[in-house]
């Protein structure tokens, strides 16, 4: 059986030193949020231009103060864009949001407002650096990271859905559920009449191996052509 | 203990701890202090289930279902709290002065760096004109040989305010990157008062050439001496967490970077909004041919003066608070 997934360097100590395995996220995933990032950045400064040539075209605004709100709108989004949204939304930008990730502390928690700005004062740099950095690092950090004691991590995993078991027999320990609960999961994904093939299977391997369970289960059931519903049924899978 | 018995127990516990969690993330200051503990309570149990179904029962659903829970938990739980912004008192009294104590060995280098590169520039010009004429646009140099100085041109056609702007804008990216490059080991910052020492002197040398020294030190009295200083002074902290990466001490390498990674932070915070006043003195006063040398001379030593004790500051507090330590 497998064992759950670990990930080399990810693992912190939480309390009573209890392990905790986060999911940090790779050089692509960082790499593409990244690039989403510098385009919504881009997209931006573009209709700051606008918002400002518009406002100069009705002279809404003096014409002196033109250059003025042009000059610091850009300098504000090209150094505060990263580390305002990660603040104001607990480690996200835009593109991390879009691929699912998460700036987190090394131990998993909240960065302070002091770590994520120290994370994106030195990106410019790690824009050259931080790459090949992130491809030797355990951890996956960028010069950034190292200098804010953060990590990114993925978000699927916390909020990723579950099949889970309500009933089963009273034999079954930890394997058996985790490989009805498995397929279960994954059923939906396998090709042709697969699924269907490998439910009737353990319907007939519940049936001979726990035939008191079966005969409390089977009273109850609504049989049809769908076996991996039936198998639901029996086990009461939750998701 | 079996998978369905911890099942029937643990179930209401998550169950539990999922309810209080997504009611503090929707409304977290409704939460009360009673409510908080609880959570709390219910982290370190999940915490510790977790443990158990991970080594009992690797891969089923119940232990998915608390590794999610643990990992959703630490995210909104604990929080980073050794690197908190101070309030601004506690800024200007602690922090910002003792970080800057701290810089002490690699300012005196940066500084001795520049005053060379600078004297560098200087005799370099001096003997070899075209040396100078790197560091300025062709149009600038024909300006200097009419006897124009170049910010004259500029200054008559840009009004002061988007000068201050611009000038503001310009000079906190070379501060952000003289931080920041300098904790690329230290060079960055060193490529940036190389940079700005051999300018300063080729620019003064060649404009001696022209007996137009006193024109440009007359612009640059007002600004620029606080200007360099707060450069170097970035560059100083770049370059104190640079080495953090370069010496080897008993520590790793990466806890003095984070810990001179805050202080380049606490650093830059403190002279940002000096950038900020030296623009308005560099778009307003400095072009100023009406104010005589000495008043710009006095501003400019004046505000040296209170950077110097505000970042030195003779009364600063060098211990940490209860909450701080």
């Amino acid at each position: 059986m497998a064992s759950s997934p670990s990930f080399e360097g990810g693992t912190i100590l939480g309390l009573d030193n209890v392990q905790v395995d986060l999911p940090l996220a790779g050089i692509g995933s960082r790499s593409m949020a990244a690039a989403i990032d510098h385009l919504v950045l881009l997209v931006l400064q573009l209709l700051w231009l606008l918002a400002a040539t518009t406002l100069a075209g009705f002279s809404i605004i003096e014409g002196t103060l033109i250059p003025v709100i042009m000059v610091s709108g850009f300098f504000l989004l090209q150094w505060g864009y990263f580390a305002v949204l990660e603040m104001s939304t607990g480690g996200k930008t835009v593109g991390k949001h879009i691929l699912g990730l998460r700036v987190v502390s090394n131990v998993g928690g909240r960065p302070s407002a002091a770590a994520l700005l120290i994370r994106n004062f030195i990106r410019t740099f790690d824009l050259l650096i931080g790459v090949p950095l992130m491809a030797v690092d355990s951890r996956c950090r960028r010069l950034g990271d190292m200098l804010a004691a953060t990590i990114v991590v993925h978000e699927q995993r916390t909020t990723a859905e579950h099949v889970q078991l309500r009933r089963f027999p009273a034999s079954w320990g930890g394997q058996e559920v985790a490989v009805v609960e498995s397929f279960l999961a994954r059923a939906h994904r396998l090709e042709g009449d697969q699924a269907q093939h490998m439910a009737d299977q353990m319907l007939q391997w519940i049936r001979t191996t726990e035939p008191d369970f079966w005969s409390a289960v089977e009273p109850n059931l609504v049989w049809s052509q769908d076996r991996v519903m039936v198998l639901a049924q029996v086990v009461e899978a939750q998701s | 203990m079996d998978y369905q018995r911890f099942v029937t127990l643990r179930q209401p516990i998550c169950d539990s701890f999922e309810k209080g969690l997504e009611k503090a993330r929707r409304t977290p200051r409704e939460l009360s202090y009673e409510e908080l503990e609880e959570l709390s309570v219910l982290y370190r149990q999940l915490l510790n289930d977790h443990a158990l179904a991970r080594s009992r029962f690797p891969g089923t659903g119940m232990a998915r279902r608390l590794e999610m829970l643990v990992l959703q938990g630490t995210q909104w739980l604990q929080r980073d709290t050794g690197r908190r912004l101070p309030p601004l008192r506690r800024f200007l009294s602690f922090y910002f002065p003792n970080a800057m104590g701290r810089l002490r060995p690699q300012l005196a280098v940066v500084a001795a760096l520049f005053a060379f590169t600078a004297a560098m520039g200087f005799s370099l010009t001096a003997v070899e004109p075209s040396v100078g004429m790197l560091f300025l646009p062709a149009e600038s140099v024909t300006g200097l040989e009419q006897g124009k100085l170049w910010t004259d041109s500029i200054f008559a056609v840009t009004p002061g305010s988007v000068a201050s702007t611009r000038i503001a804008s310009n000079n906190i990216s070379v501060l952000m990157s003289a931080l920041a490059g300098g904790m690329v080991a230290g060079l960055g910052a060193l490529w940036i008062i190389c940079l700005n020492g051999m300018m300063l002197g080729s620019v003064i040398a060649l404009t001696a050439r022209f007996s137009m020294a006193d024109g440009l030190l007359n612009f640059i009295a007002a600004h620029g001496p606080l200007e360099i200083t707060l450069i170097l002074v970035c560059a100083a902290a770049g370059l104190r967490g640079g080495l953090g990466l370069i010496q080897a001490t008993d520590r790793p390498r990466v806890e003095v970077l984070q810990e001179r990674g805050l202080d380049g932070l606490i650093v830059l915070l403190g002279c940002i909004p000096w950038m900020i006043v030296l623009g308005m003195v560099e778009g307003f006063i400095s072009p100023s041919t009406q104010l005589p040398l000495g008043t710009k001379v006095a501003l400019g030593g004046l505000l040296e003066l209170v950077f110097i004790l505000i970042a030195w500051n003779p009364l600063r507090s060098s211990t940490l608070t209860q909450g701080e330590a």
